[in-house]
């Protein structure tokens, strides 16, 4: 897997978008359809697609499930690194809540199986108000990862937040 | 002359028709212009080819879980919060997301923390990068 391979964090109502929307056929939403288009692209385009260590084992007590499993085939675990819990705790001061700073901390402070990454390009969401609230706030969020990272030793010195967008953003940039 | 035409409109379009039967001059004023607005903005046809799509896309999927002879769901399976996995896809948008959103209950300090390699590659830094 090349380094420059773009790395998407997909929060936990992707999967269900994705699983569900298997299940229904011609009956799936405007936002399924959107999912599993977005999905298709990326895995055709050989981009990670990564899940929370949480959604993974929720979803492990169901892979006999063959939507299940076939969502789970196609995503990685990003599981917090050194420091995911420091920034995940600081990130609820900016008024998110447990499961958006969950998600977000990730985003930064993320590693795969093999330690070889830190962070995220994308967390793909389908939650509007956490995309609103992340770019209202954005400015003093980094300015609060620079005052910590500055104190931590490399490579956690050079985290970076990654960009919070919904999939039909994604689409859209690549056509 | 309306009704000769129902039986040539997509079943979509057929049910919108009987909506509309019942709409007054002004009402059907602003459907017209939803309708144009919908045109001018590139709509036209989007959405339907992207729904083949995503049909084409499913049906590639499930037919590669039948080759790898995965069988299909049973409704009666366990699923989430007491219900069979029937039961679950039976509800609506926003009762299935408030029952999915409540499996997950893991506090920040629940999570385990894992080592990254020095080189660790940091994919949004370079994002941004000019």
């Amino acid at each position: 897997m090349s380094d420059l391979t773009p790395t998407y964090l997909l929060d936990k109502n992707i999967a269900r978008k994705f699983i569900t929307c298997l299940y229904e056929g011609a009956f799936m939403d405007d936002a399924a359809v959107t999912v599993l288009l977005f999905w298709d692209r990326s895995h055709a385009a050989g981009t990670r697609l990564l899940i929370s260590p949480e959604t993974a084992n929720i979803l492990r007590r169901f892979d006999s499930f063959r939507e299940v499993h076939i969502f789970l085939a196609s995503v990685e675990v990003l599981r917090g690194s050194r420091y995911f819990k420091r920034w995940a705790r600081r990130l609820r001061a900016f008024g998110f809540t447990r499961e958006d700073a969950k998600l977000l901390a990730l985003g930064a402070f993320g590693t795969d199986e093999q330690g070889a990454i830190l962070g995220v390009d994308v967390i793909i969401t389908l939650d509007q108000r956490l995309m609103n609230n992340y770019q209202v706030r954005l400015p003093e969020i980094q300015a609060r990862l620079s005052d910590m990272t500055a104190q931590l030793p490399p490579p956690f010195c050079h985290a970076s937040l990654p960009k919070v967008l919904g999939p039909e953003e994604i689409l859209e940039r690549e056509g | 002359m309306a009704e000769a035409r129902i039986g040539v409109l997509s079943p979509r379009v057929r049910e919108v028709t009987k909506v509309i039967q019942g709409f007054d001059r002004a009402e059907m004023l602003e459907l017209l212009d939803i309708l144009l607005q919908q045109l001018e903005t590139g709509n036209e046809g989007g959405g339907p080819h992207l729904r083949q799509q995503a049909l084409a896309i499913r049906e590639r999927l499930l037919e590669q879980a039948r080759y790898e002879a995965r069988p299909p769901s049973a409704d009666d399976t366990p699923f989430v919060a007491g219900l069979t996995w029937g039961e679950y896809m039976a509800l609506s948008e926003e009762e299935q997301e408030h029952i999915w959103n409540a499996q997950f209950t893991m506090d920040i300090d629940d999570f385990e923390e894992h080592d990254v390699r020095p080189d660790a590659y940091i994919p949004a830094r370079q994002e941004h990068r000019p």
